[in-house]
């Protein structure tokens, strides 16, 4: 049995059985609020892996998988089976683990979510930080997000290719890249999901050559991006940035200076880990049980 | 020798049906693993048990180790640590020359003509330029998240010509790295004779052999004599805790690789620094400690310790967790992914904290034991060899480009 305190911050997951095609996967990292990773399962519901949304961008990047490629074309590639490329689930929890033993695991290791599973493997829901932000959202912390954004801003400057954006986000590990203007200010947001959604809506309209698929990638970055900005500034408390992240349905945003230039990046996981930081682990279990 | 059906009671048949199906797919494919020594360190074990898993699904896989002088060995040492970030390790010319040297004549006497090379850490490294055939996979088990730039800028053009690099873990991940990297958490086969089950009396039997009384309390750590694992740290807690727990003693157990020349000079450093403490058992292989009495000894632990400045990803770690024995452990490495503060034992700052937690557990054998509990099942979903076999047989089949 789920613990009482634990099941009402499980959110069921986006699952995709081990034998379905790739491109199932693509789908539905790609559509509605897209999640970035999805629970790969057997046929009785067990979970078997997982695949996120890097993994399926190196895929179609041809940074992954070339010898697949090679000998059967993109296309062959996506119509594979999903275990092929899913990866192994290291973030497993039976389900009477304690809300504050997932909290410690995802803040200790900068990781966003937690699977639990029953004794034999079944999945019973998903423990994702945004479960957590939300009932602490309205709550102010008297911290800014400078001390806890990413600093290292890795970004694209507007006009470079989708591929290029793409190939930076793969290369470099991040999930998401501001785009930004000559001065460096944020004119929009390309997020791996992006690139997926374009890709696939792209290729559902065409007859799946590799040649469209370079078209597509040769487009500017702003044809995927989103071009509506949320940032959040330096100074403002952390607390408004998670609010602002949920309200735009968004897992990570630019923290801009006062000059509306892009000095970092914040994602959930930053916030979660600014909030353990500022209350303690203690406080902010009291926070979100209340 | 374990079959992979002797895994479904622990991991579930879902895993085990995976593997096999992959283990399909490329069945009769040749890979080869190149490693620097077939006895001693992670490595060597992981292999160990990996590769006749590998070879019972039908897959022609072998094992083949380098072979070189002292020399050669203190270089790639030298090599490891600066990859570690060891900023004063320097790698001259002359250094750099052998190290290449051996390694191709290495090449001219193994056997690379495979679909899949396998090559594991910096030792092996420059065999890629003997490349005849197949696809290469360079898995890195060290933490190149803040290499020396000098070492690495040396090393770097080698590793390009690989296909595929893998990490153990995500920030271990060199930040300009040019070919496409995969992560690979480290495993434990909890079958084999460091973790397999014991009975009580075995466990009684390798303790008395030693000297070390089973009636009384032990605390360990179990990690090669090196000064990143912090063995004169593990002493000073159990000098702290000894304090208030008169009867307690401490085994500080490693193993000296025959790569590893440095391991010696520490060896000697932490049996001065026990001094002539009769409850401090210093031990290793050379007094016959093998995986067996690894196993006995750290079931016999009421605690383990880790208390590594830097670690790998910490599979000693893992070891203990799977006996059931709660860790107290410094933030190093992988060891915060399977140390869950006061879940499956402390994650501690310094002396001090470590002692104080150490002395806790003693006086709380409950909650010793529900800790210890916790992290075995921490152990058995996350970190036992059939993902990381997995995970070799996913790799093998997307470099080649086998399908189902």
């Amino acid at each position: 049995m789920v613990r009482m305190a634990l099941e009402k911050f499980l959110v069921k997951g986006a699952t995709v059985e081990i034998h379905m095609p790739l491109i199932k996967a693509m789908e539905l990292l790609s559509y509605g609020r897209h999640p970035y990773r999805i629970l790969v399962t057997d046929g009785e519901g067990k979970v078997v892996g997982i695949i996120s949304g890097r993994r399926v961008l190196e895929v179609l990047m041809g940074m992954r998988g070339a010898g697949m490629s090679e000998k059967k074309g993109l296309r062959g590639t996506l119509e594979e089976h999903v275990g092929v490329f899913m990866d192994e689930c290291h973030e497993t929890f039976l389900e009477d683990v304690g809300v504050e033993a997932l909290l410690k695991f995802m803040v200790e290791n900068t990781i966003g979510y937690a699977v639990i599973v029953d004794q034999s493997m079944r999945l019973k829901g998903v423990f994702l930080e945004v479960a957590v932000l939300q009932r602490l959202s309205r709550k102010r912390f008297g911290v800014g997000v400078g001390g806890f954004m990413t600093k290292e801003v890795i970004s694209a400057r507007a006009g470079t290719s989708i591929e290029d954006a793409a190939k930076t986000m793969v290369k470099r590990r991040v999930r998401r890249l501001p785009v930004v203007d000559q001065e460096g200010k944020a004119i929009g947001l390309v997020t791996i999901g992006d690139v997926l959604r374009l890709v696939l809506s792209e290729l559902k309209t065409q007859s799946w050559l590799e040649r469209d698929l370079m078209e597509i990638l040769h487009a500017p970055v702003e044809r995927a991006a989103s071009p509506k900005t949320v940032s959040v500034r330096l100074e403002e408390d952390i607390g408004v940035a998670a609010e602002r992240m949920l309200d735009n349905e968004v897992s990570g945003m630019p923290v801009t200076d006062s000059g509306g230039r892009v000095v970092g990046i914040i994602s959930r996981i930053d916030l979660l880990k600014a909030m353990t930081a500022a209350i303690g682990i203690e406080s902010l279990k009291a926070e979100i049980d209340g | 020798m374990a079959r992979i059906e002797d895994y479904a009671p622990i991991v579930g048949d879902g895993a085990v049906d995976t593997i096999r199906r992959m283990a399909e797919i490329i069945k009769g494919e040749k890979a080869v693993h190149v490693n620097a020594t077939s006895y001693g360190g992670g490595v060597a074990e992981i292999l160990s048990r990996m590769i006749p898993l590998a070879r019972s699904l039908g897959i022609d896989v072998t094992w083949q180790t380098l072979k070189g002088d002292i020399d050669f060995f203190k270089v790639t040492k030298k090599m490891h640590n600066a990859l570690q970030g060891d900023l004063g390790a320097s790698i001259s010319d002359e250094e750099f020359k052998l190290y290449l040297k051996v390694a191709a004549e290495n090449a001219s006497m193994l056997d690379l003509g495979a679909d899949v090379v396998v090559i594991h850490d910096p030792q092996p490294l420059p065999l890629v330029r003997q490349r005849e055939r197949g696809k290469w996979a360079w898995r890195c088990h060290i933490d190149t998240s803040t290499p020396n730039e000098a070492a690495w800028s040396r090393l770097e053009p080698m590793v390009r010509m690989y296909d595929l690099a893998i990490f153990s873990m995500e920030r271990y991940i060199p930040k300009r790295l040019a070919i496409p990297a995969i992560i690979d958490y480290p495993t434990i086969d909890p079958l084999s004779p460091k973790n397999a089950p014991m009975k009580p009396e075995e466990v009684e039997k390798v303790l008395e052999r030693y000297g070390v009384d089973p009636d009384r309390p032990l605390i360990g750590q179990v990690a090669r004599f090196d000064p990143w694992k912090n063995p004169l740290g593990a002493i000073d807690v159990y000098r702290q805790v000894k304090a208030a727990v008169p009867g307690l003693q401490i085994a500080m157990i490693g193993s000296f690789a025959r790569d590893d020349p440095e391991g010696a000079e520490w060896y000697e450093r932490v049996v001065r620094y026990a001094g002539r403490d009769k409850d401090v058992f210093v031990l290793s292989n050379l007094d016959g400690v093998g995986d067996l009495e690894v196993n006995a000894f750290q079931r016999a632990f009421s605690v383990a310790l880790q208390l590594s400045n830097r670690e790998g990803f910490g599979l000693t770690v893992t070891e203990a967790l799977w006996k059931g024995v709660p860790v107290v452990a410094k933030r190093a490495g992988g060891i915060p992914l399977q140390v869950i503060d006061g879940t499956t034992g402390f994650l501690t700052e310094g002396i001090k904290d470590a002692s104080e937690r150490v002395a806790l557990l003693l006086r709380r054998p409950w909650l010793a034991r529900e800790l210890g509990e916790r992290g075995r099942r921490h152990v058995r979903l996350n970190f036992l060899i059939t993902k990381g076999l997995s995970n070799y047989l996913r790799m093998h089949i997307e470099l080649v480009g086998k399908m189902g």
